[in-house]
């Protein structure tokens, strides 16, 4: 992953431990949502109100909604963030 | 004798869900055969079918308890007293919990699981009465819509039927519901002894006798009595379900409804 992943992958991380109080060894790029993380789809709703706020990128959820893991939570931020830049 | 007395007990029991399944027909076609006349207001059929659906359950309890089928005892007090506008949450032993609860409360909107919804008999009644499916995605705005009108929903936090007693397993659907709409929930538990019609037992196996159901309901619980309110929703949402699974834990093993402090 490149820099601008990992940043995002870190804010990512921060998010995650606000909102769920997870163990953030658990937060790595291959965790499922839904499987490992216990993040169902009420959870996703507020979960990426929080990541659009700390990121300061607009995503409709539509384009969230192939998100099923972390590393596809921090692909689409990047590539958000890339575009509008 | 035993085989004879099985024998009746499995005819009895099929003839108890036949009306079941006759009367909810019968409602379903009366009232579809009401829909077209423009006088009856959509509320007023569900006045009705709600009164119908009370009314059957309750006379399918008492059919059930004449042919020496079941038995059941109530002890409801807080849930008559309690107001409008609430969550009514039961654990789930056995197949004829939603009839039980509905024999006793005579207004409560469920949430039925697609089979139900969908079903000839069942989903019509079930649209006209007001119900709410629980897999569309409508679903929660829907519920927190006719809670904040008034009335009154009931979840089975498990979702399905118990496993095992020991071992109660709340999903968070009932925590999302109370936690985005602040609605306070009215805890009912089912006790059915011995175990019969749970999940994996076939519809006839009756237990000799008749299984006893008790049904009893604890004290009006507001989210501020069981979570902390000022935390992110998503905490809330877990820290009430887990909450709630202790109570009820605690209940099955104590006979006391007793909310534990709060984490």
């Amino acid at each position: 992953m490149n820099v601008q992943k990992e940043n995002i992958l870190e804010q990512v991380k921060e998010v995650l431990v606000d909102l769920f109080e997870m163990d953030e060894s658990a937060i790595v790029p291959e965790a499922k949502l839904y499987e490992d993380l216990d993040i169902d789809s009420i959870d996703a709703v507020d979960m990426l109100i929080d990541l659009k706020k700390n990121m300061k990128v607009d995503i409709s959820p539509a384009q969230f909604n192939q998100v099923k893991t972390i590393q596809d939570v921090v692909d689409v931020f990047a590539k958000m963030s890339a575009d509008a830049q | 004798m035993k085989s004879v007395r099985k024998v009746w007990q499995i005819i009895s029991a099929a003839i108890s869900y036949f009306f079941f399944g006759l009367g909810a027909l019968i409602v379903g076609v009366f009232f579809r055969l009401l829909s077209p006349i423009p006088i009856i207001t959509a509320a007023t059929k569900q006045k009705w079918i709600r009164w119908c659906i009370h009314k059957g359950c309750l006379a399918f309890i008492r059919f059930m308890r004449i042919l020496g089928l079941i038995r059941y005892s109530f002890d409801l007090e807080s849930m008559e007293q309690a107001k409008s506008g609430h969550i009514v949450i039961a654990n789930h032993p056995s197949l004829i919990d939603v009839v039980l609860l509905l024999a006793v409360n005579k207004n409560l909107c469920c949430f039925v699981k697609s089979g139900v919804w969908d079903s000839f008999f069942t989903g019509a009644v079930a649209r006209q009465a007001g119900f709410i499916p629980n897999s569309a995605e409508e679903s929660v705005p829907m519920a927190a819509a006719k809670l904040k009108a008034g009335e009154n929903l009931l979840i089975f936090p498990e979702g399905t039927r118990t496993e095992a007693e020991q071992d109660i397993r709340f999903k968070r659907g009932a925590s999302n519901m109370a936690v985005a709409v602040n609605a306070s929930i009215l805890p009912v538990l089912i006790k059915c002894h011995p175990g019969a019609l749970k999940k994996g037992d076939k519809w006839y196996h009756i237990p000799e006798g008749g299984p006893n159901f008790s049904l009893s309901s604890g004290h009006l619980l507001t989210l501020d009595d069981c979570i902390d309110t000022a935390k992110p929703r998503t905490i809330q949402y877990r820290q009430l379900t887990q909450f709630l699974e202790d109570y009820y834990k605690n209940w099955i093993a104590t006979e006391t409804p007793v909310a534990t402090n709060k984490s």
